[in-house]
C-alpha cells in the first residue's frame, strides 16, 4: 500500500488516543449534589406521626448488600444489639423470628383489608420466616414472602408493586402492630425505599 | 429488442429499472422501483471511459473487466460513479446498451457489476430519489420501502429486512463496516444523505462476502465522489414546522490527477412529545454537526488511490419517564469518527485491491433522575474498529473469480462489561462468476468463505446463487446462503444489576455465532415496454440464536442470575411483490410484502415485525418546467409484542398508514426550492409506535 494512503488514518488514530474530541459531559460531581436540593435523603428509617394517630416510617432498603434493621416500638432504625423486630433488604423483608432471628416475632397476613379496618389481633394465621422450601429460589421462606408475596411483580417494567395487604405483627416485646406496606418506591421513583403505614394495636381489640 | 417511448421513471427498453432520467429507485428483484430516465445519461457521460478487454469476446457474454475506475469495490464512490461502462456481457443483454445508461452496483458480489447483470437481488436509490423524497436521513430513505421495516428503539432507528432484526442487518458505508450498535441496531438517523451517492440494499445472507451481520441483508451506503475537472459548490438549507433546521455545504472539484471534496453539515432540532400530559418526551432531541473530507489520486487507468475521513458529533437529548414514577434527564454525547484509504491496479483482466479502514464510535451517556440520585448514571462506551482488505479479481474465459482476504480487530470498552472487550478476525473467500448455457443465458455464482475469529474460531459461510435469463424480458433468480452473526461483546461481557427488582444479567464468554440458512427465489417480468413486474419468496431459519437464560434462581439475599445461550431458533419467510408503471411524465410503484417470522421456542410471532406492508408511489415531473413532485404512501399492518408474563399474550399495535410529499421547482441558476410534509396522517404514538408526527418543511439548495 502507498504510505499515502494511510494519511487520513493519522487524524482518526490521534482522535482514538484522546478518546474522541467532544467535551466531557458528566456531571460535575459533588457540586452537582449539592446543587440538586430535591436529593433524598440517605437516613435509614425516619417515622412521623399522622393527625389520625397512625405512623409513617421511611424505611431505606437501597443496599444490596446490608440489612437495614427497624424496632417497630420507636419506628426508628436499630442500633447494634438493640431489640428489633423487621429488618429489609432491596426487597426482602425478614422478621426477628424463626430462621432469621430469635426473638420470636411473628406476622399475619390480612389480605384486603386496610390499615383502618384491622379490627384487632388475630388470633389464628400466625407464621414466621422458615427455612428454605421448595420452591425457585435458596432464599429462606420469609413470612412476607410465603404464599402470596407482599409485591406483585412487573416481568416487563420490573416493577414491583405491594400488594393490598394489612400485616399484624407480633413484635419482639410482644406487643401488636398493624402494618401496611404503601410504596416501594420514593417520590422520585427510586427503588428500595419503603413507605410503611402502622398503628400499634391493643391486645385483643382495636388500635 | 424493445421499441423506446420517453418515460419518467423507468425505462422499459431495459430489463431492469435502470437510471434514465429523473432518477429514482432501482432494482432487480422486489420492492416498488420506479427509476426514471434521464439522469442516467449524465451519469454515462461522466464515466464513459472504456471498457479494457476483448469487446468481441464481451460481446457475446465472456467476461471482462471495466477499467480501473471502476474496479470493484463494495464502497468506493468513485466505482460507482465511473463504473458504468462495467461488464455489459455480464449483463448478456442485447438491449442493454440502448441508452447506454447503467447503474452499477457494488454490494451483492463485492465487485462493480450492472445492476441489470447482477446475480443477487439489489435495491438502488439514488440520490435524486433521496431528493425527490425529503428525506434527511438513511432512515427516512429506507423508510417507506415495502419489504423493509423501520423502527425507532433503544438504539435508534434499525433496519428490518425480510423479518430479521437491525442485529441482522450489515451496515456499511463505502464498504466499510459501521459500529456503535446499541440494542443491535446502527442508528440510520444518524447517518444524514446529503453527501449519499446511492443506498444499495441486498436481501438476503451476505456473510459470504462480508461475514458477520449479515444474515437478512446488507444495506451500503455509497458516498458522492469528487466531481472531476474544475471546482464546484452547493449549500442548502431546510427549515420544518418544528422549526429543525438543517444546513449543509459541499466544495468538490479536480485538477490534474487530482480530486478532492469538503463537506459540513449542521442539523438540530428540538424533541417531539406526543403525551404533554407526562414529563417524558418521545423523540430525542438532536444536534448533530459533521465534516467530510475525501481526495483521489491516480495515474492514467491504472492506479487509483482513495482517501476519505467524517466525523460525526451527535447530541442527543430527552426525558425518560420509568413506571415507577421517576423522570430522568438523558443525554447522549456521540462522536464517530472514520477513515479509510483505498489503493486500486487494474489490467485488462485483472483488478487488484487494497484497503485499510478505521472507526472509533464513543457514547457519553448520562442520565439525571430529578429529586433524586440513585438513578444517576454517567457511562461511557468506546467501540473501535481497524480493518484491512485484499481483493483479487480476474477474468477469463466464461469466468469472473474473486479472491480476497479481510482482517479487523475491534475493541469495546463499557462501563456495563465486566472488563473490556477485544477481538480479531481474519476471513477468506472465493467467488466464481460463471457465465454458462449455448446462449449465455445462465450465470452461476458459487462462493465460499471462512472466518476465524479469536473468540469463537472458525466458521465457514458457503453460497450459491443462478441467474437464468428466461427471455430478454424475464429473468429468474435463485440462492441458497449461510449467514453468521458474531456475538456481540454485550453478550459476551455484561455485566448489569438491577438490585431494585433483584436480578443480574452476565454475559457467556462462551457464545458461538448465531447461524442462519435462507433461500431466495425470484423473477422479473416486463409485461410491456412500460410495466415492470417482480415477484419472489424467501425462507430464513436461524438457530443457535443468542437468548436470556436464568443461570441462578438466587437465594441466601443473593439475586437472580441471567445469562445468555445459544438457544434460540427462529424462522421468517415469505413474500414480495412489486411492479413499476410509467406513462408520459408520471410513473407510479407498487409494492406488497408479507412476512411471517416466528420464534420457534417460543411458538410467537417475533415481536415488532409486521406480517404485511403494502406502499404506493406516485411521481410526476416535468423537466422543461423543472418540477418534480412525489408522493409515497405505505400501510404497514398489526405488530406484535409480549408485554406480560403471559409469553403467548401479544398487544399488537395499531395498523399505520405513513404519507409523505414533496414538490420540487428548479430555477435558473442551480437554486432548487421544496416544499414537503412528512407523516401527513399523523401517524404513530408514545408507545410502541414512535415516529415523527407530521411535519411541514421547506427549504431551498443552490448549486454552481
Amino acid at each position: 500500500m502507498k504510505p499515502l494512503s494511510l494519511v487520513p488514518l493519522v487524524p482518526l488514530a490521534a482522535l482514538g488516543a484522546s478518546g474522541g474530541c467532544a467535551e466531557d459531559i458528566a456531571p460535575a460531581g459533588d457540586d452537582d449534589v449539592v446543587a440538586d436540593a430535591g436529593d433524598t435523603p440517605t437516613g435509614k428509617a425516619r417515622t412521623t406521626r399522622e393527625p389520625d394517630g397512625t405512623y409513617t416510617s421511611i424505611v431505606d432498603a437501597q443496599d444490596a448488600e446490608a440489612w437495614t434493621v427497624v424496632d417497630l416500638e420507636t419506628g426508628a432504625e436499630a442500633t447494634a444489639g438493640a431489640p428489633w423486630d423487621l429488618q429489609v433488604q432491596r426487597f426482602h423483608l425478614a422478621l426477628n423470628g424463626g430462621v432469621s432471628g430469635d426473638a420470636g416475632v411473628e406476622v399475619v397476613a390480612l389480605p384486603d383489608l386496610r390499615l383502618a379496618d384491622v379490627a384487632g389481633v388475630p388470633t389464628t394465621g400466625w407464621i414466621t420466616d422458615e427455612p428454605d422450601g421448595d420452591d425457585d429460589n435458596a432464599d429462606p421462606d420469609y413470612a412476607f414472602e410465603q404464599g402470596e408475596r407482599w409485591y406483585a411483580y412487573d416481568v416487563t417494567s420490573h416493577v414491583l408493586t405491594p400488594r393490598p395487604i394489612t400485616w399484624v405483627i407480633r413484635t419482639a416485646e410482644g406487643n401488636h402492630v398493624a402494618l401496611e406496606i404503601a410504596a416501594y418506591y420514593d417520590d422520585a421513583g427510586t427503588s428500595g425505599v419503603f413507605t410503611w403505614r402502622w398503628a400499634p394495636l391493643a391486645e385483643g381489640g382495636a388500635r | 429488442m424493445f421499441a423506446r417511448r420517453p418515460t419518467i421513471g423507468m425505462d422499459p427498453t431495459a430489463r431492469f429499472p435502470r437510471r434514465s432520467g429523473a432518477a429514482g429507485t432501482y432494482l432487480v428483484l422486489l420492492p416498488c422501483a420506479v427509476a426514471a430516465i434521464l439522469m442516467a445519461r449524465n451519469r454515462v457521460a461522466d464515466a464513459s471511459e472504456p471498457v479494457v478487454g476483448d469487446e468481441a469476446v464481451a460481446a457475446h457474454g465472456e467476461e471482462r473487466l471495466v477499467e480501473v475506475d471502476a474496479v470493484a469495490d463494495p464502497g468506493s464512490p468513485a466505482d460507482v460513479e465511473a463504473g458504468v461502462a462495467a461488464d455489459e456481457a455480464a449483463g448478456a443483454a442485447p438491449d442493454a446498451s440502448l441508452d447506454g445508461g447503467e447503474v452499477i452496483v457494488v454490494t451483492g458480489t463485492r465487485s462493480a457489476t450492472s445492476l441489470g447483470a447482477s446475480p443477487v437481488v439489489t435495491e438502488v436509490i439514488d440520490r435524486e430519489r433521496l431528493a425527490a423524497s425529503g428525506a434527511e436521513t438513511v432512515a427516512d430513505a429506507l423508510a417507506l420501502r415495502p419489504g423493509l421495516w423501520l423502527e425507532r428503539g433503544i438504539g435508534g432507528t434499525g433496519v428490518t429486512i425480510q423479518g430479521l432484526g437491525p442485529a441482522y442487518v450489515l451496515i456499511l458505508v463505502d464498504g466499510q463496516r459501521q459500529i456503535g450498535r446499541v440494542g443491535g441496531a446502527i442508528d440510520l438517523d444518524r447517518l444524514g444523505v446529503e453527501g449519499v451517492e446511492q443506498i444499495e440494499i441486498v436481501r438476503g445472507p451476505g456473510s459470504v462476502l462480508y461475514g458477520s451481520d449479515a444474515l437478512g441483508g446488507v444495506v451500503n451506503v455509497i458516498t458522492r465522489a469528487p466531481r472531476e475537472p474544475g471546482v464546484g459548490g452547493e449549500v442548502g438549507a431546510r427549515i420544518d414546522g418544528w422549526l429543525a433546521t438543517d444546513l449543509h455545504g459541499r466544495v468538490d472539484g479536480g485538477r490534474g490527477a487530482w480530486r478532492g471534496a469538503a463537506a459540513a453539515q449542521w442539523r438540530r432540532g428540538a424533541a417531539h412529545d406526543r403525551t404533554p400530559a407526562d414529563p417524558a418526551t418521545t423523540i430525542s432531541a438532536y444536534d448533530d454537526a459533521r465534516g467530510a473530507a475525501q481526495a483521489a489520486w491516480r495515474d492514467g487507468d491504472v492506479w487509483r488511490v482513495d482517501l476519505g475521513a467524517d466525523y460525526l458529533r451527535r447530541d442527543l437529548a430527552g426525558v425518560d419517564a420509568t413506571a415507577t414514577g421517576a423522570v430522568l434527564d438523558r443525554r447522549n454525547l456521540i462522536e464517530i469518527a472514520q477513515a479509510h484509504a483505498a489503493v486500486h491496479r487494474a489490467s485488462a483482466r485483472t483488478r487488484a485491491r487494497l484497503t485499510a479502514g478505521a472507526g472509533l464510535y464513543r457514547d457519553q451517556f448520562v442520565l439525571e433522575q430529578r429529586g433524586g440520585m440513585s438513578l444517576d448514571r454517567d457511562e461511557e462506551t468506546v467501540e473501535t474498529l481497524v480493518e484491512g482488505a485484499a481483493q483479487l479479481e480476474h477474468a477469463r474465459g466464461r469466468h469472473r473469480v474473486i479472491l480476497g482476504a479481510e482482517g479487523l480487530r475491534e475493541a469495546l470498552d463499557a462501563d456495563r462489561l465486566s472488563v473490556p472487550g477485544a477481538r480479531w478476525r481474519a476471513a477468506a473467500f472465493v467467488q466464481d462468476e460463471w457465465r454458462a448455457g449455448d446462449a449465455y443465458d445462465w450465470l452461476i455464482v458459487p462462493a465460499a468463505r471462512l472466518d476465524h475469529d479469536s473468540q469463537f474460531g472458525t466458521h465457514a459461510t458457503p453460497r450459491l446463487a443462478v441467474r437464468w435469463d428466461v427471455t430478454p424480458r424475464v429473468v429468474t433468480r435463485a440462492s441458497v446462503g449461510f449467514g453468521f452473526r458474531a456475538p456481540s461483546f454485550k453478550d459476551l461481557l455484561l455485566r448489569f444489576e438491577n438490585p431494585g427488582a433483584g436480578y443480574v444479567v452476565e454475559g457467556n464468554p462462551m457464545l458461538r455465532p448465531e447461524t442462519s440458512v435462507s433461500g431466495q427465489l425470484g423473477g422479473e417480468w416486463w409485461a410491456h415496454d412500460a410495466v415492470w413486474l417482480a415477484a419472489g419468496v424467501f425462507d430464513h431459519e436461524l438457530t443457535d440464536l443468542i437468548a436470556a437464560v436464568t443461570v441462578d434462581a438466587g437465594g441466601a439475599g443473593g439475586p437472580q442470575r441471567f445469562s445468555y445461550d445459544n438457544i434460540g431458533r427462529a424462522r421468517s419467510s415469505g413474500a414480495e411483490l412489486a411492479a413499476a408503471i410509467t406513462r408520459g411524465r408520471a410513473a407510479l410503484e407498487l409494492g406488497w410484502a408479507w412476512t411471517r417470522a416466528v420464534d420457534r421456542e417460543a411458538g410467537r410471532r417475533l415481536e415488532g415485525v409486521p406480517a404485511h406492508r403494502a406502499s404506493v408511489a406516485v411521481r410526476w415531473r416535468d423537466p422543461a418546467e423543472g418540477l418534480d413532485a412525489l408522493v409515497e404512501a405505505t400501510v404497514t399492518g398489526a405488530r406484535p409484542y409480549y408485554l406480560t408474563d403471559d409469553p403467548q399474550a401479544a398487544t399488537l399495535t395499531a395498523r399505520r398508514s405513513e404519507v409523505r410529499a414533496r414538490v420540487a421547482r428548479r430555477f435558473a441558476g442551480g437554486l432548487t426550492a421544496f416544499l414537503g410534509v412528512d407523516n401527513l396522517l399523523d401517524a404513530g404514538d408514545d408507545h410502541l409506535d414512535v415516529i415523527a408526527p407530521r411535519t411541514l418543511y421547506a427549504g431551498a439548495e443552490a448549486r454552481r
